[in-house]
């Protein structure tokens, strides 16, 4: 169960770089029910999350995946950050005129991808302990 | 999110499952192979003058996801592993899903809270 941890815990962190991270598509049409290309964007960032984080979830809650407290709270972490970005993201989607201040959004969301990449940091740091120990026999 | 933080976490990835015992070579060759060609596509990316090569998550993903396939068809893996990859293969369907409804429509009614692990 451990090997299948180190193995999937990384893949896990890839998955939620790519879904929430990578979304350089250019600026064209607007999306139907979107106020403005922010809007959309920050609801595409967050519906990716969304669903990613509570597929990993299910599978956490199921057991299937077993965390470290460390690994607990950094993905908790993330959770409360995703949170924190959705209700302001429906803040300014609420407000609809596009007028409102964007910056607690963009913090928010770039938050939200700070705790990915400190997830990965996380289990880069685990698995080289880990290798560390096994070289030097110690368990 | 800068192209060279992402190519850090493909590399972690690779790592990761090529010096795991329970990966098999071939399949390790074949996240080599990925991990090349996400190298080619972020360095596309990073020196795109005109912007018109642009990283596209799909490609990524599908990548990723093709990595995944390959290993869920190693009949040597524990079935704890198979079934944390099956999971990981429907959580990238899943997230593309949402990708591409979102992409297309924004409906804010379909973001909610999530209840934090316990």
């Amino acid at each position: 169960m451990k090997k299948a941890i180190r193995i999937a815990l990384p893949l896990i962190a890839i998955v939620l770089m790519m879904v929430v991270g990578c979304h350089h598509n250019p600026a064209t049409t607007v999306p139907a029910g979107a106020i403005n290309q922010f809007d959309a964007t920050a609801y595409r960032i967050l519906s990716d999350a969304q669903a990613a984080i509570e597929f990993i979830k299910k599978d956490v809650d199921a057991k299937t995946i077993t965390l470290t407290d460390q690994q607990k709270a950094i993905f908790n972490q993330l959770i409360m950050h995703y949170n924190t970005a959705e209700a302001a993201a429906q803040a300014y989607h609420a407000n609809g005129n596009g007028q409102a201040d964007t910056s607690t959004l963009t913090t928010a969301l770039n938050q939200v991808i700070a705790d990915i990449a400190a997830v990965s940091t996380q289990i880069q740091g685990a698995t080289t302990r880990q290798k560390t120990a096994t070289a030097g026999g110690v368990q | 999110v800068t192209p060279a933080l992402i190519l850090s976490l493909i590399s972690i990835l690779a790592g990761v499952l090529k010096a795991n015992p329970q990966i098999p070579t071939q399949v390790g060759q074949v996240v080599s192979d990925v991990s090349g060609s996400l190298a080619v596509l972020f360095s596309n990316l990073m020196n795109s003058k005109t912007g018109q090569v642009r990283l596209s998550p799909t490609t990524i993903i599908a990548a990723i996801g093709g990595v995944i396939v390959a290993l869920k068809q190693d009949p040597n893996l524990p079935q704890d592993l198979l079934a944390k990859l099956n999971s990981l293969d429907q959580a990238l369907s899943a997230a593309l899903v949402a990708d591409k409804l979102a992409s297309q429509t924004v409906d804010y009614s379909t973001l909610h809270a999530i209840a934090p692990v316990t």
